[in-house]
């Protein structure tokens, strides 16, 4: 790495691709592990387990790609990384 | 643009055929006139992405729009969704959720930790990535192995799905109807590569979208008042869950069939979901297939999105597919197990006739046929009881339209979808298998230097090769398709997950690390499913076969990381691709070494 402004850049990068990763595992992990006991109670007619592991789980999916594609495009054109083309 | 007029012109001709069936006009094929205009909106779209340039055929001018780029990396797995995986929820519940959950995690992945570094280095092929990372030529060519053995598996369970469509929708047998597919995806790649590959798949998701959203909507409009059974479907979970154990008391059902496994993992275990589920992700994450798309995008920036995109399509399909499996599960609770032989709906025999539905053990092809056999396996009292009926797992989604009356034009739309959906992954498969053998095995190993035409010509002649074969090996039986489809995302997970996390994200990664973190990840995953599908072995850690790769991936981290931290670290050179793989501006990686070989051969 270069430039302290490149090793910034990186940092940040790092940190938001973790941050994703380390979220969506969890919470597949989290849900899964928790599921006959939140399925005890029901949310829009469904099980609550359920629904968070399935229904729950693939919209934050969408959410955080989104959120993180988006932030990362602001970290590119903060440190001015934007590619040639 | 093409894309969308198509996408207009099927809905239209869908509403008009609709409304020709309400006047009673009698169409003499509803999938033959959806199936020409998919057939010829493809052909129009290839034809116009036909290329003799190698830039084009491999990686589509490097220009696919984000979102048809996301729609047709998530085309590749909605073919086993709709044909394999809805049975699965159907028969045994919250296992099929691993794929969902899986495929969604496995796209996040891919987007964030993956497919940034690999758009900055802008090969044409994963192994050829892998190599250029590793300065490694023989990196390669393991590789090259495993992904052509990985799109391969795929290749030969997506074309198992066919099967029934054949079948039910145009009386042709898998002898008929794979031929034609596998004959339309190679002259769809024939054309124009990577480029055709990338507007035919969009264009063929628009159709399986359309296809799982309308025949539902129509129906749960029908049954519970909004277009929406995502989120409505969750009462018919409850009433299923009553009727069952109705049912139950009634001695026409047994406790074992339990509806609730549908929402628990407790039919399967924990630890079988979490295993799949791993397996599935990791393959996701880096399947050849799916990741080559990220060279094909315009800018880092649009692989991101590319992939974002291709997480919106699979949570689309992964909130859809469990509605399929429970309006179903709710349809066969309430009119057909414990209706009399002789009252049982039409679909059955329809199903019956084409060989996908058996009652008692014997095709349920006459009604009165099924009392006879009923009566022969000690069911006396002549109401169906829920042990004896036996549906394939590859009907249950095209069976909600005929089994809730939708008519003959949904039933034609979700047919033509589940086709569409099939056709898609075929053709990707089909291009991943023959660009790893022309560009990795061929070019790169035997006849390096060859010219631009040589080479496009290796590569059609790999397609062909690749479409006879596969055409000649189609497994037979729906329960292949969903294990075939495991298998090869397992190997690609097992062989690949390591080496890209590692080699991404940690500088310290040595080039003899990742050749043996990938070999042996690959062995390990490999040799797991050979010796449990032979029975050499049996089942190690309770991990089932489908959800091998686990194995790769554990043998592939640890190998990988011990191995590194004990050779001192990578050398110079990789060092200084690993910094510049971070860095999104400048020239792409693969161009910038092209460039520099050019330099030198001229001096």
């Amino acid at each position: 790495m270069e430039s302290s402004e490149q090793l910034a850049y990186w940092r940040r990068t790092r940190f938001v691709a973790w941050f994703t990763m380390a979220t969506v595992l969890l919470f597949v992990i989290g849900v899964n592990a928790g599921l006959a006991g939140l399925n005890s109670m029901s949310f829009l007619g469904f099980p609550l387990g359920y629904f968070l592991a399935v229904q729950g789980a693939l919209t934050l999916f969408v959410i955080l790609v989104f959120v993180y594609a988006n932030y990362q495009r602001y970290l590119d054109r903060k440190y001015e990384l934007l590619e040639d083309d | 643009m093409i894309v969308a007029v198509f996408a207009v012109l099927f809905a239209a001709i869908v509403a008009a055929m609709a409304l020709l069936d309400f006047l009673g006009v009698i169409l003499a094929s509803h999938a033959g006139i959806l199936l020409m205009l998919t057939f010829a909106a493809a052909g129009t779209l290839a034809l116009r992405a036909r290329t003799m340039q190698t830039m084009d055929f491999y990686a589509a001018t490097r220009a696919a729009p984000a979102v048809l780029n996301g729609a047709a990396a998530a085309s590749q797995v909605a073919g086993v969704c709709l044909v394999g995986l809805i049975g699965l929820l159907y028969s045994s519940g919250y296992a099929g959720f691993a794929f969902f959950v899986g495929w969604g995690a496995g796209f996040v992945a891919l987007a964030v930790l993956f497919a940034p570094a690999m758009r900055k280095v802008a090969t044409f092929t994963l192994p050829e990535f892998l190599g250029i990372r590793f300065d490694s030529a023989l990196l390669r060519t393991v590789a090259a192995g495993v992904m052509a053995l990985a799109a391969f598996a795929l290749l030969l369970g997506s074309l198992a799905g066919l099967e029934i469509i054949g079948l039910r929708y145009f009386g042709v047998a898998a002898g008929t109807i794979v031929p034609v597919a596998v004959t339309f995806a190679a002259g769809i790649l024939l054309l124009g590569g990577m480029r055709a590959a990338t507007w035919v798949q969009a264009a063929l998701g628009f159709v399986v979208v359309f296809a799982i959203f309308v025949p539902l909507g129509v129906l749960s409009v029908i049954k519970f008042g909004t277009p929406l059974p995502q989120l409505s479907y969750g009462d018919a979970i409850e009433g299923i869950v009553q009727i069952e154990r109705d049912l139950v008391s009634r001695g026409l059902a047994s406790v074992a069939q339990q509806a609730s496994d549908l929402t628990d993992a407790r039919g399967i275990g924990k630890w079988v979901f979490f295993t799949l589920f791993v397996s599935i992700f990791a393959g996701t994450a880096c399947a050849p297939y799916i990741s080559s798309r990220a060279f094909a995008t315009r800018s880092i920036d649009d692989a991101r999105f590319s992939f974002s995109w291709a997480v919106f399509f699979v949570v689309l399909l992964g909130l859809t597919a469990p509605a399929y499996a429970i309006l179903v599960k709710s349809e066969i609770y309430q009119s057909v197990i414990g209706t009399q032989f002789a009252r049982l709906p039409d679909w059955i025999t329809l199903y019956g006739n084409i060989g996908k539905l058996k009652i008692c053990g014997a095709d349920a092809t006459l009604l009165s046929e099924v009392a006879a056999a009923c009566r022969q396996t000690g069911n006396a009292e002549g109401l169906l009881r829920a042990a004896d009926l036996q549906m394939s797992a590859d009907m249950m989604f095209v069976v909600l339209p005929d089994m809730t009356g939708l008519g003959k034009t949904l039933a034609a739309v979700s047919g033509i979808g589940a086709l569409a959906a099939i056709l898609a992954a075929v053709a990707g498969a089909l291009l991943a298998l023959a660009n790893t053998l022309s560009h990795d095995f061929y070019f790169a190993v035997l006849r390096p230097g060859i010219s631009t035409s040589h080479r496009l010509f290796a590569g059609r002649i790999a397609i062909i090769a690749s479409a006879y074969l596969a055409t000649r090996m189609t497994p037979a039986g729906s329960a292949e398709i969903v294990k075939y489809f495991a298998w090869s995302f397992a190997l690609c997970g097992g062989a690949f997950f390591p080496t890209l996390t590692l080699g991404i994200w940690w500088k310290r990664y040595t080039r003899w690390a990742a050749l043996v973190a990938t070999t042996t990840g690959a062995a390990a995953t490999g040799l797991y499913i050979l010796f449990t599908e032979l029975g050499l072995i049996p089942e190690i850690f309770g991990v089932p076969n489908i959800a091998a790769g686990v194995f790769g991936i554990a043998v592939g981290f640890s190998a990988g990381i011990v191995i590194s931290l004990l050779s001192g670290g990578a050398s110079r050179h990789l060092h200084d691709l690993a910094d510049e793989m971070r860095i999104p501006a400048g020239e792409a990686v693969a161009d910038r070494l092209g460039r520099e070989a050019r330099l030198r051969a001229d001096y």
